[in-house]
């Protein structure tokens, strides 16, 4: 017990000492949930309509505000200005050759980015046509939808479930927690372990009556440590800044995440007796798990959407068990109960990679 | 009759069909400094780590501080000592963090271990420095500090691997008067090295050419036995011998 103590000792101020080691572990999910959950969102807020009457007869001035009332739009009219009080004036329909010069003025507001889509409004005939700028048909889709939905005349009554304002954060929390604990733990332990290997210090831990087990759990120790904290973080910034709910089952979230971080701390110490450099460590951690953690997950791409063969593929994709299970737990509220085949997954892997690594790193002794 | 600390026969370590040690019989005395010399690629490094219980022989056996290397591995690793010029003490933990670390990896009781740790700062004249990280030692006294590490649990034989490779002579010289300090108390030092001038400081060397010993005696005696005037002679002829490439 005491040797053991004096490794964790040891292992966590290397930890302290490394300022390189320690930003990544402390900053790199702080920064992440709030990049994602503030810069990089795939929902849109503030799209920009421009509103075109034909005439004056039209009721421009009232679909106007409706349209500016969503908190996701910004209306204003093509040309001229709209004061706030259903008083809408519009430059453009005085315009004695309006055909021509609509279609033209439409397609300059678009090409300079003035706007991310026109609603065109036709008093005469009663019709309303949206034009938007699809280069980016994320956008404009967005865009479609949220226009129709604020008109509301024809759209179907879409109701939500589980996240009823469509926030990306509950997508991304899950799978930012897939992706970071395989960070902390699998990539900064095997490089850790392979660090000793390069410097040769690994020899004198092995000289040392300490048993590899011991060397291996202590070494873990401070990265297990670490990811607990980071955990809490996470949970707390996904909480109290983003709004995401938890759902009541804070504590199976944390059961899951546990054996999540453990089956990460397996594939780190598998992957640091299968190669000799910090490098090679690094590479392999990044191609074997960050890259199928964020392609093959679902963290970001949809799964269903993927070619078969991908999707089987996904099925040795701890993360994608994981991620599948927090959504599940987290989001929509279920117990560990219903997500039994998720972890008994997740734990099977958990002990083929323990027992592989403990393998590879008593046939190194030899 | 003392027993002997070192004592190998026929001791062979193969990897797939090359054969790293091939059959080497040695017995070393307490209280002996037993110099283990060789060329790069000779199996110097190989034939150790068996000694010390990293490494499982293919074939012979091998007995250390009177356990079985191959069957009790773990008693052995617990009555030696061991250190490496490649590496030694943990660069970005301060002197006293290292100490300590190896104090407890050998299990040194708090008490005990704070007694000698205090003790062994004193004879090095490092007290101030124990809170200067290793890095920032000088690597003259960075390979003392280590050796003094080796021996903090007082094992009764202690394994040096190159230990003075890249320090100069003057701290070279001293740091062979810390090997005679421990050997005159009692300990069995086995070392490696590549200088010869060093080699002569040896009770008894061994000079392993394409994994087998071809020469074990003492300094005198071998180089009256080759006619050399040097350990340097000696070895030289002998290392011309090898078929095996050192690279």
């Amino acid at each position: 017990m005491n040797t053991y103590l004096a490794f964790v000792r040891k292992e966590a101020l290397h930890i302290l000492r490394d300022r390189r080691t320690l930003l990544v572990v402390v900053l790199l999910p702080i920064v992440q949930i709030l990049l994602f959950g503030f810069a990089i969102s795939t929902e849109i807020n503030d799209l920009r309509i421009r509103v075109a009457a034909t005439d004056r007869l039209t009721d421009a001035g009232r679909i106007a505000t409706r349209l500016d009332a969503s908190p996701y739009l910004r209306c204003e009219a093509l040309d001229g200005y709209y004061d706030g009080k259903n008083k809408y004036y519009d430059s453009f329909s005085y315009r004695s050759d309006r055909k021509n010069y609509r279609s033209d003025r439409i397609d300059q507001v678009l090409r300079r980015g003035e706007a991310d889509a026109v609603l065109v409004v036709d008093g005469r005939q009663g019709r309303m046509q949206l034009v938007v700028d699809a280069s980016n048909p994320n956008t404009a889709t967005m865009a479609a939808s949220y226009v129709g939905g604020a008109l509301g005349g024809g759209a179907p009554d879409v109701r939500m479930l589980y996240n009823p304002q469509m926030l990306s954060a509950y997508n991304f929390v899950p799978g930012l927690m897939g992706l970071i604990f395989v960070i902390i733990c699998a990539v900064l332990t095997s490089v850790a372990i392979v660090r000793e290997k390069e410097t040769g210090s690994l020899d004198l831990l092995l000289v040392s009556p300490v048993s590899p087990f011991v060397t291996v759990a202590a070494k873990m120790t401070p990265y297990f440590a670490v990811s607990c904290l980071n955990l809490a973080t996470i949970l707390a910034l996904a909480h109290y800044v983003l709004g995401v709910p938890l759902a009541g089952r804070a504590g199976a979230t944390v059961a899951l995440t546990l054996l999540y971080i453990v089956l990460a701390l397996a594939v780190g110490l598998l992957v640091s007796t299968l190669v000799r450099t910090q490098v090679a460590a690094m590479v392999l951690a990044l191609i074997a798990m960050m890259l199928p953690t964020i392609l093959l997950s679902g963290m970001i791409f949809p799964l269903e959407n993927a070619p078969a063969p991908l999707q089987w593929l996904s099925a040795v994709v701890p993360a994608r068990w994981y991620i599948g299970a927090v959504r599940k737990v987290m989001i929509e509220g279920l117990s560990l109960g219903d997500v039994t085949v998720e972890l008994a997954v997740l734990a099977g892997m958990t002990a083929l990679l323990l027992a592989a690594a403990l393998k590879n790193y008593n046939k190194r002794t030899d | 009759m003392t027993e002997p600390i070192i004592e190998t026969r026929e001791l062979t370590k193969r990897f797939g069909s090359f054969t790293a040690v091939d059959r080497i019989t040695l017995s070393v005395m307490p209280g002996e400094i037993f110099g283990f010399l060789g060329a790069n690629g000779a199996g110097k490094t190989t034939a150790m780590r068996m000694l010390c219980g990293l490494s499982r022989p293919t074939a012979g056996t091998g007995r250390v501080a009177g356990y079985d290397i191959g069957r009790q591995p773990e008693a052995v690793k617990r009555r030696i000592g061991y250190m490496s010029q490649r590496f030694s003490l943990y660069d970005d933990l301060t002197v006293g963090e290292n100490v300590r670390l190896f104090g407890g990896i050998y299990g040194l009781g708090r008490h005990e271990l704070a007694r000698r740790g205090d003790e062994l700062l004193q004879r090095l004249d490092l007290t101030d420095r124990r809170r200067v990280r290793v890095g920032a030692l000088p690597l003259g006294l960075k390979q003392k500090l280590a050796f003094s590490v080796a021996l903090l649990h007082r094992p009764p034989l202690v394994f040096l691997d190159e230990p003075t490779g890249g320090v100069d002579p003057v701290t070279r010289r001293t740091f062979w008067e810390m090997i005679d300090a421990a050997a005159a108390d009692g300990t069995t030092v086995f070392v490696t090295t590549h200088y010869m001038d060093e080699a002569e400081y040896c009770h008894r060397v061994s000079i392993m050419v394409d994994g087998q010993i071809r020469a074990l005696d003492t300094p005198d005696r071998l180089k009256r036995q080759y006619g050399a005037a040097s350990m340097e002679e000696v070895f030289l002829g002998l290392a011309e011998t090898a078929k095996r490439s050192s690279e």
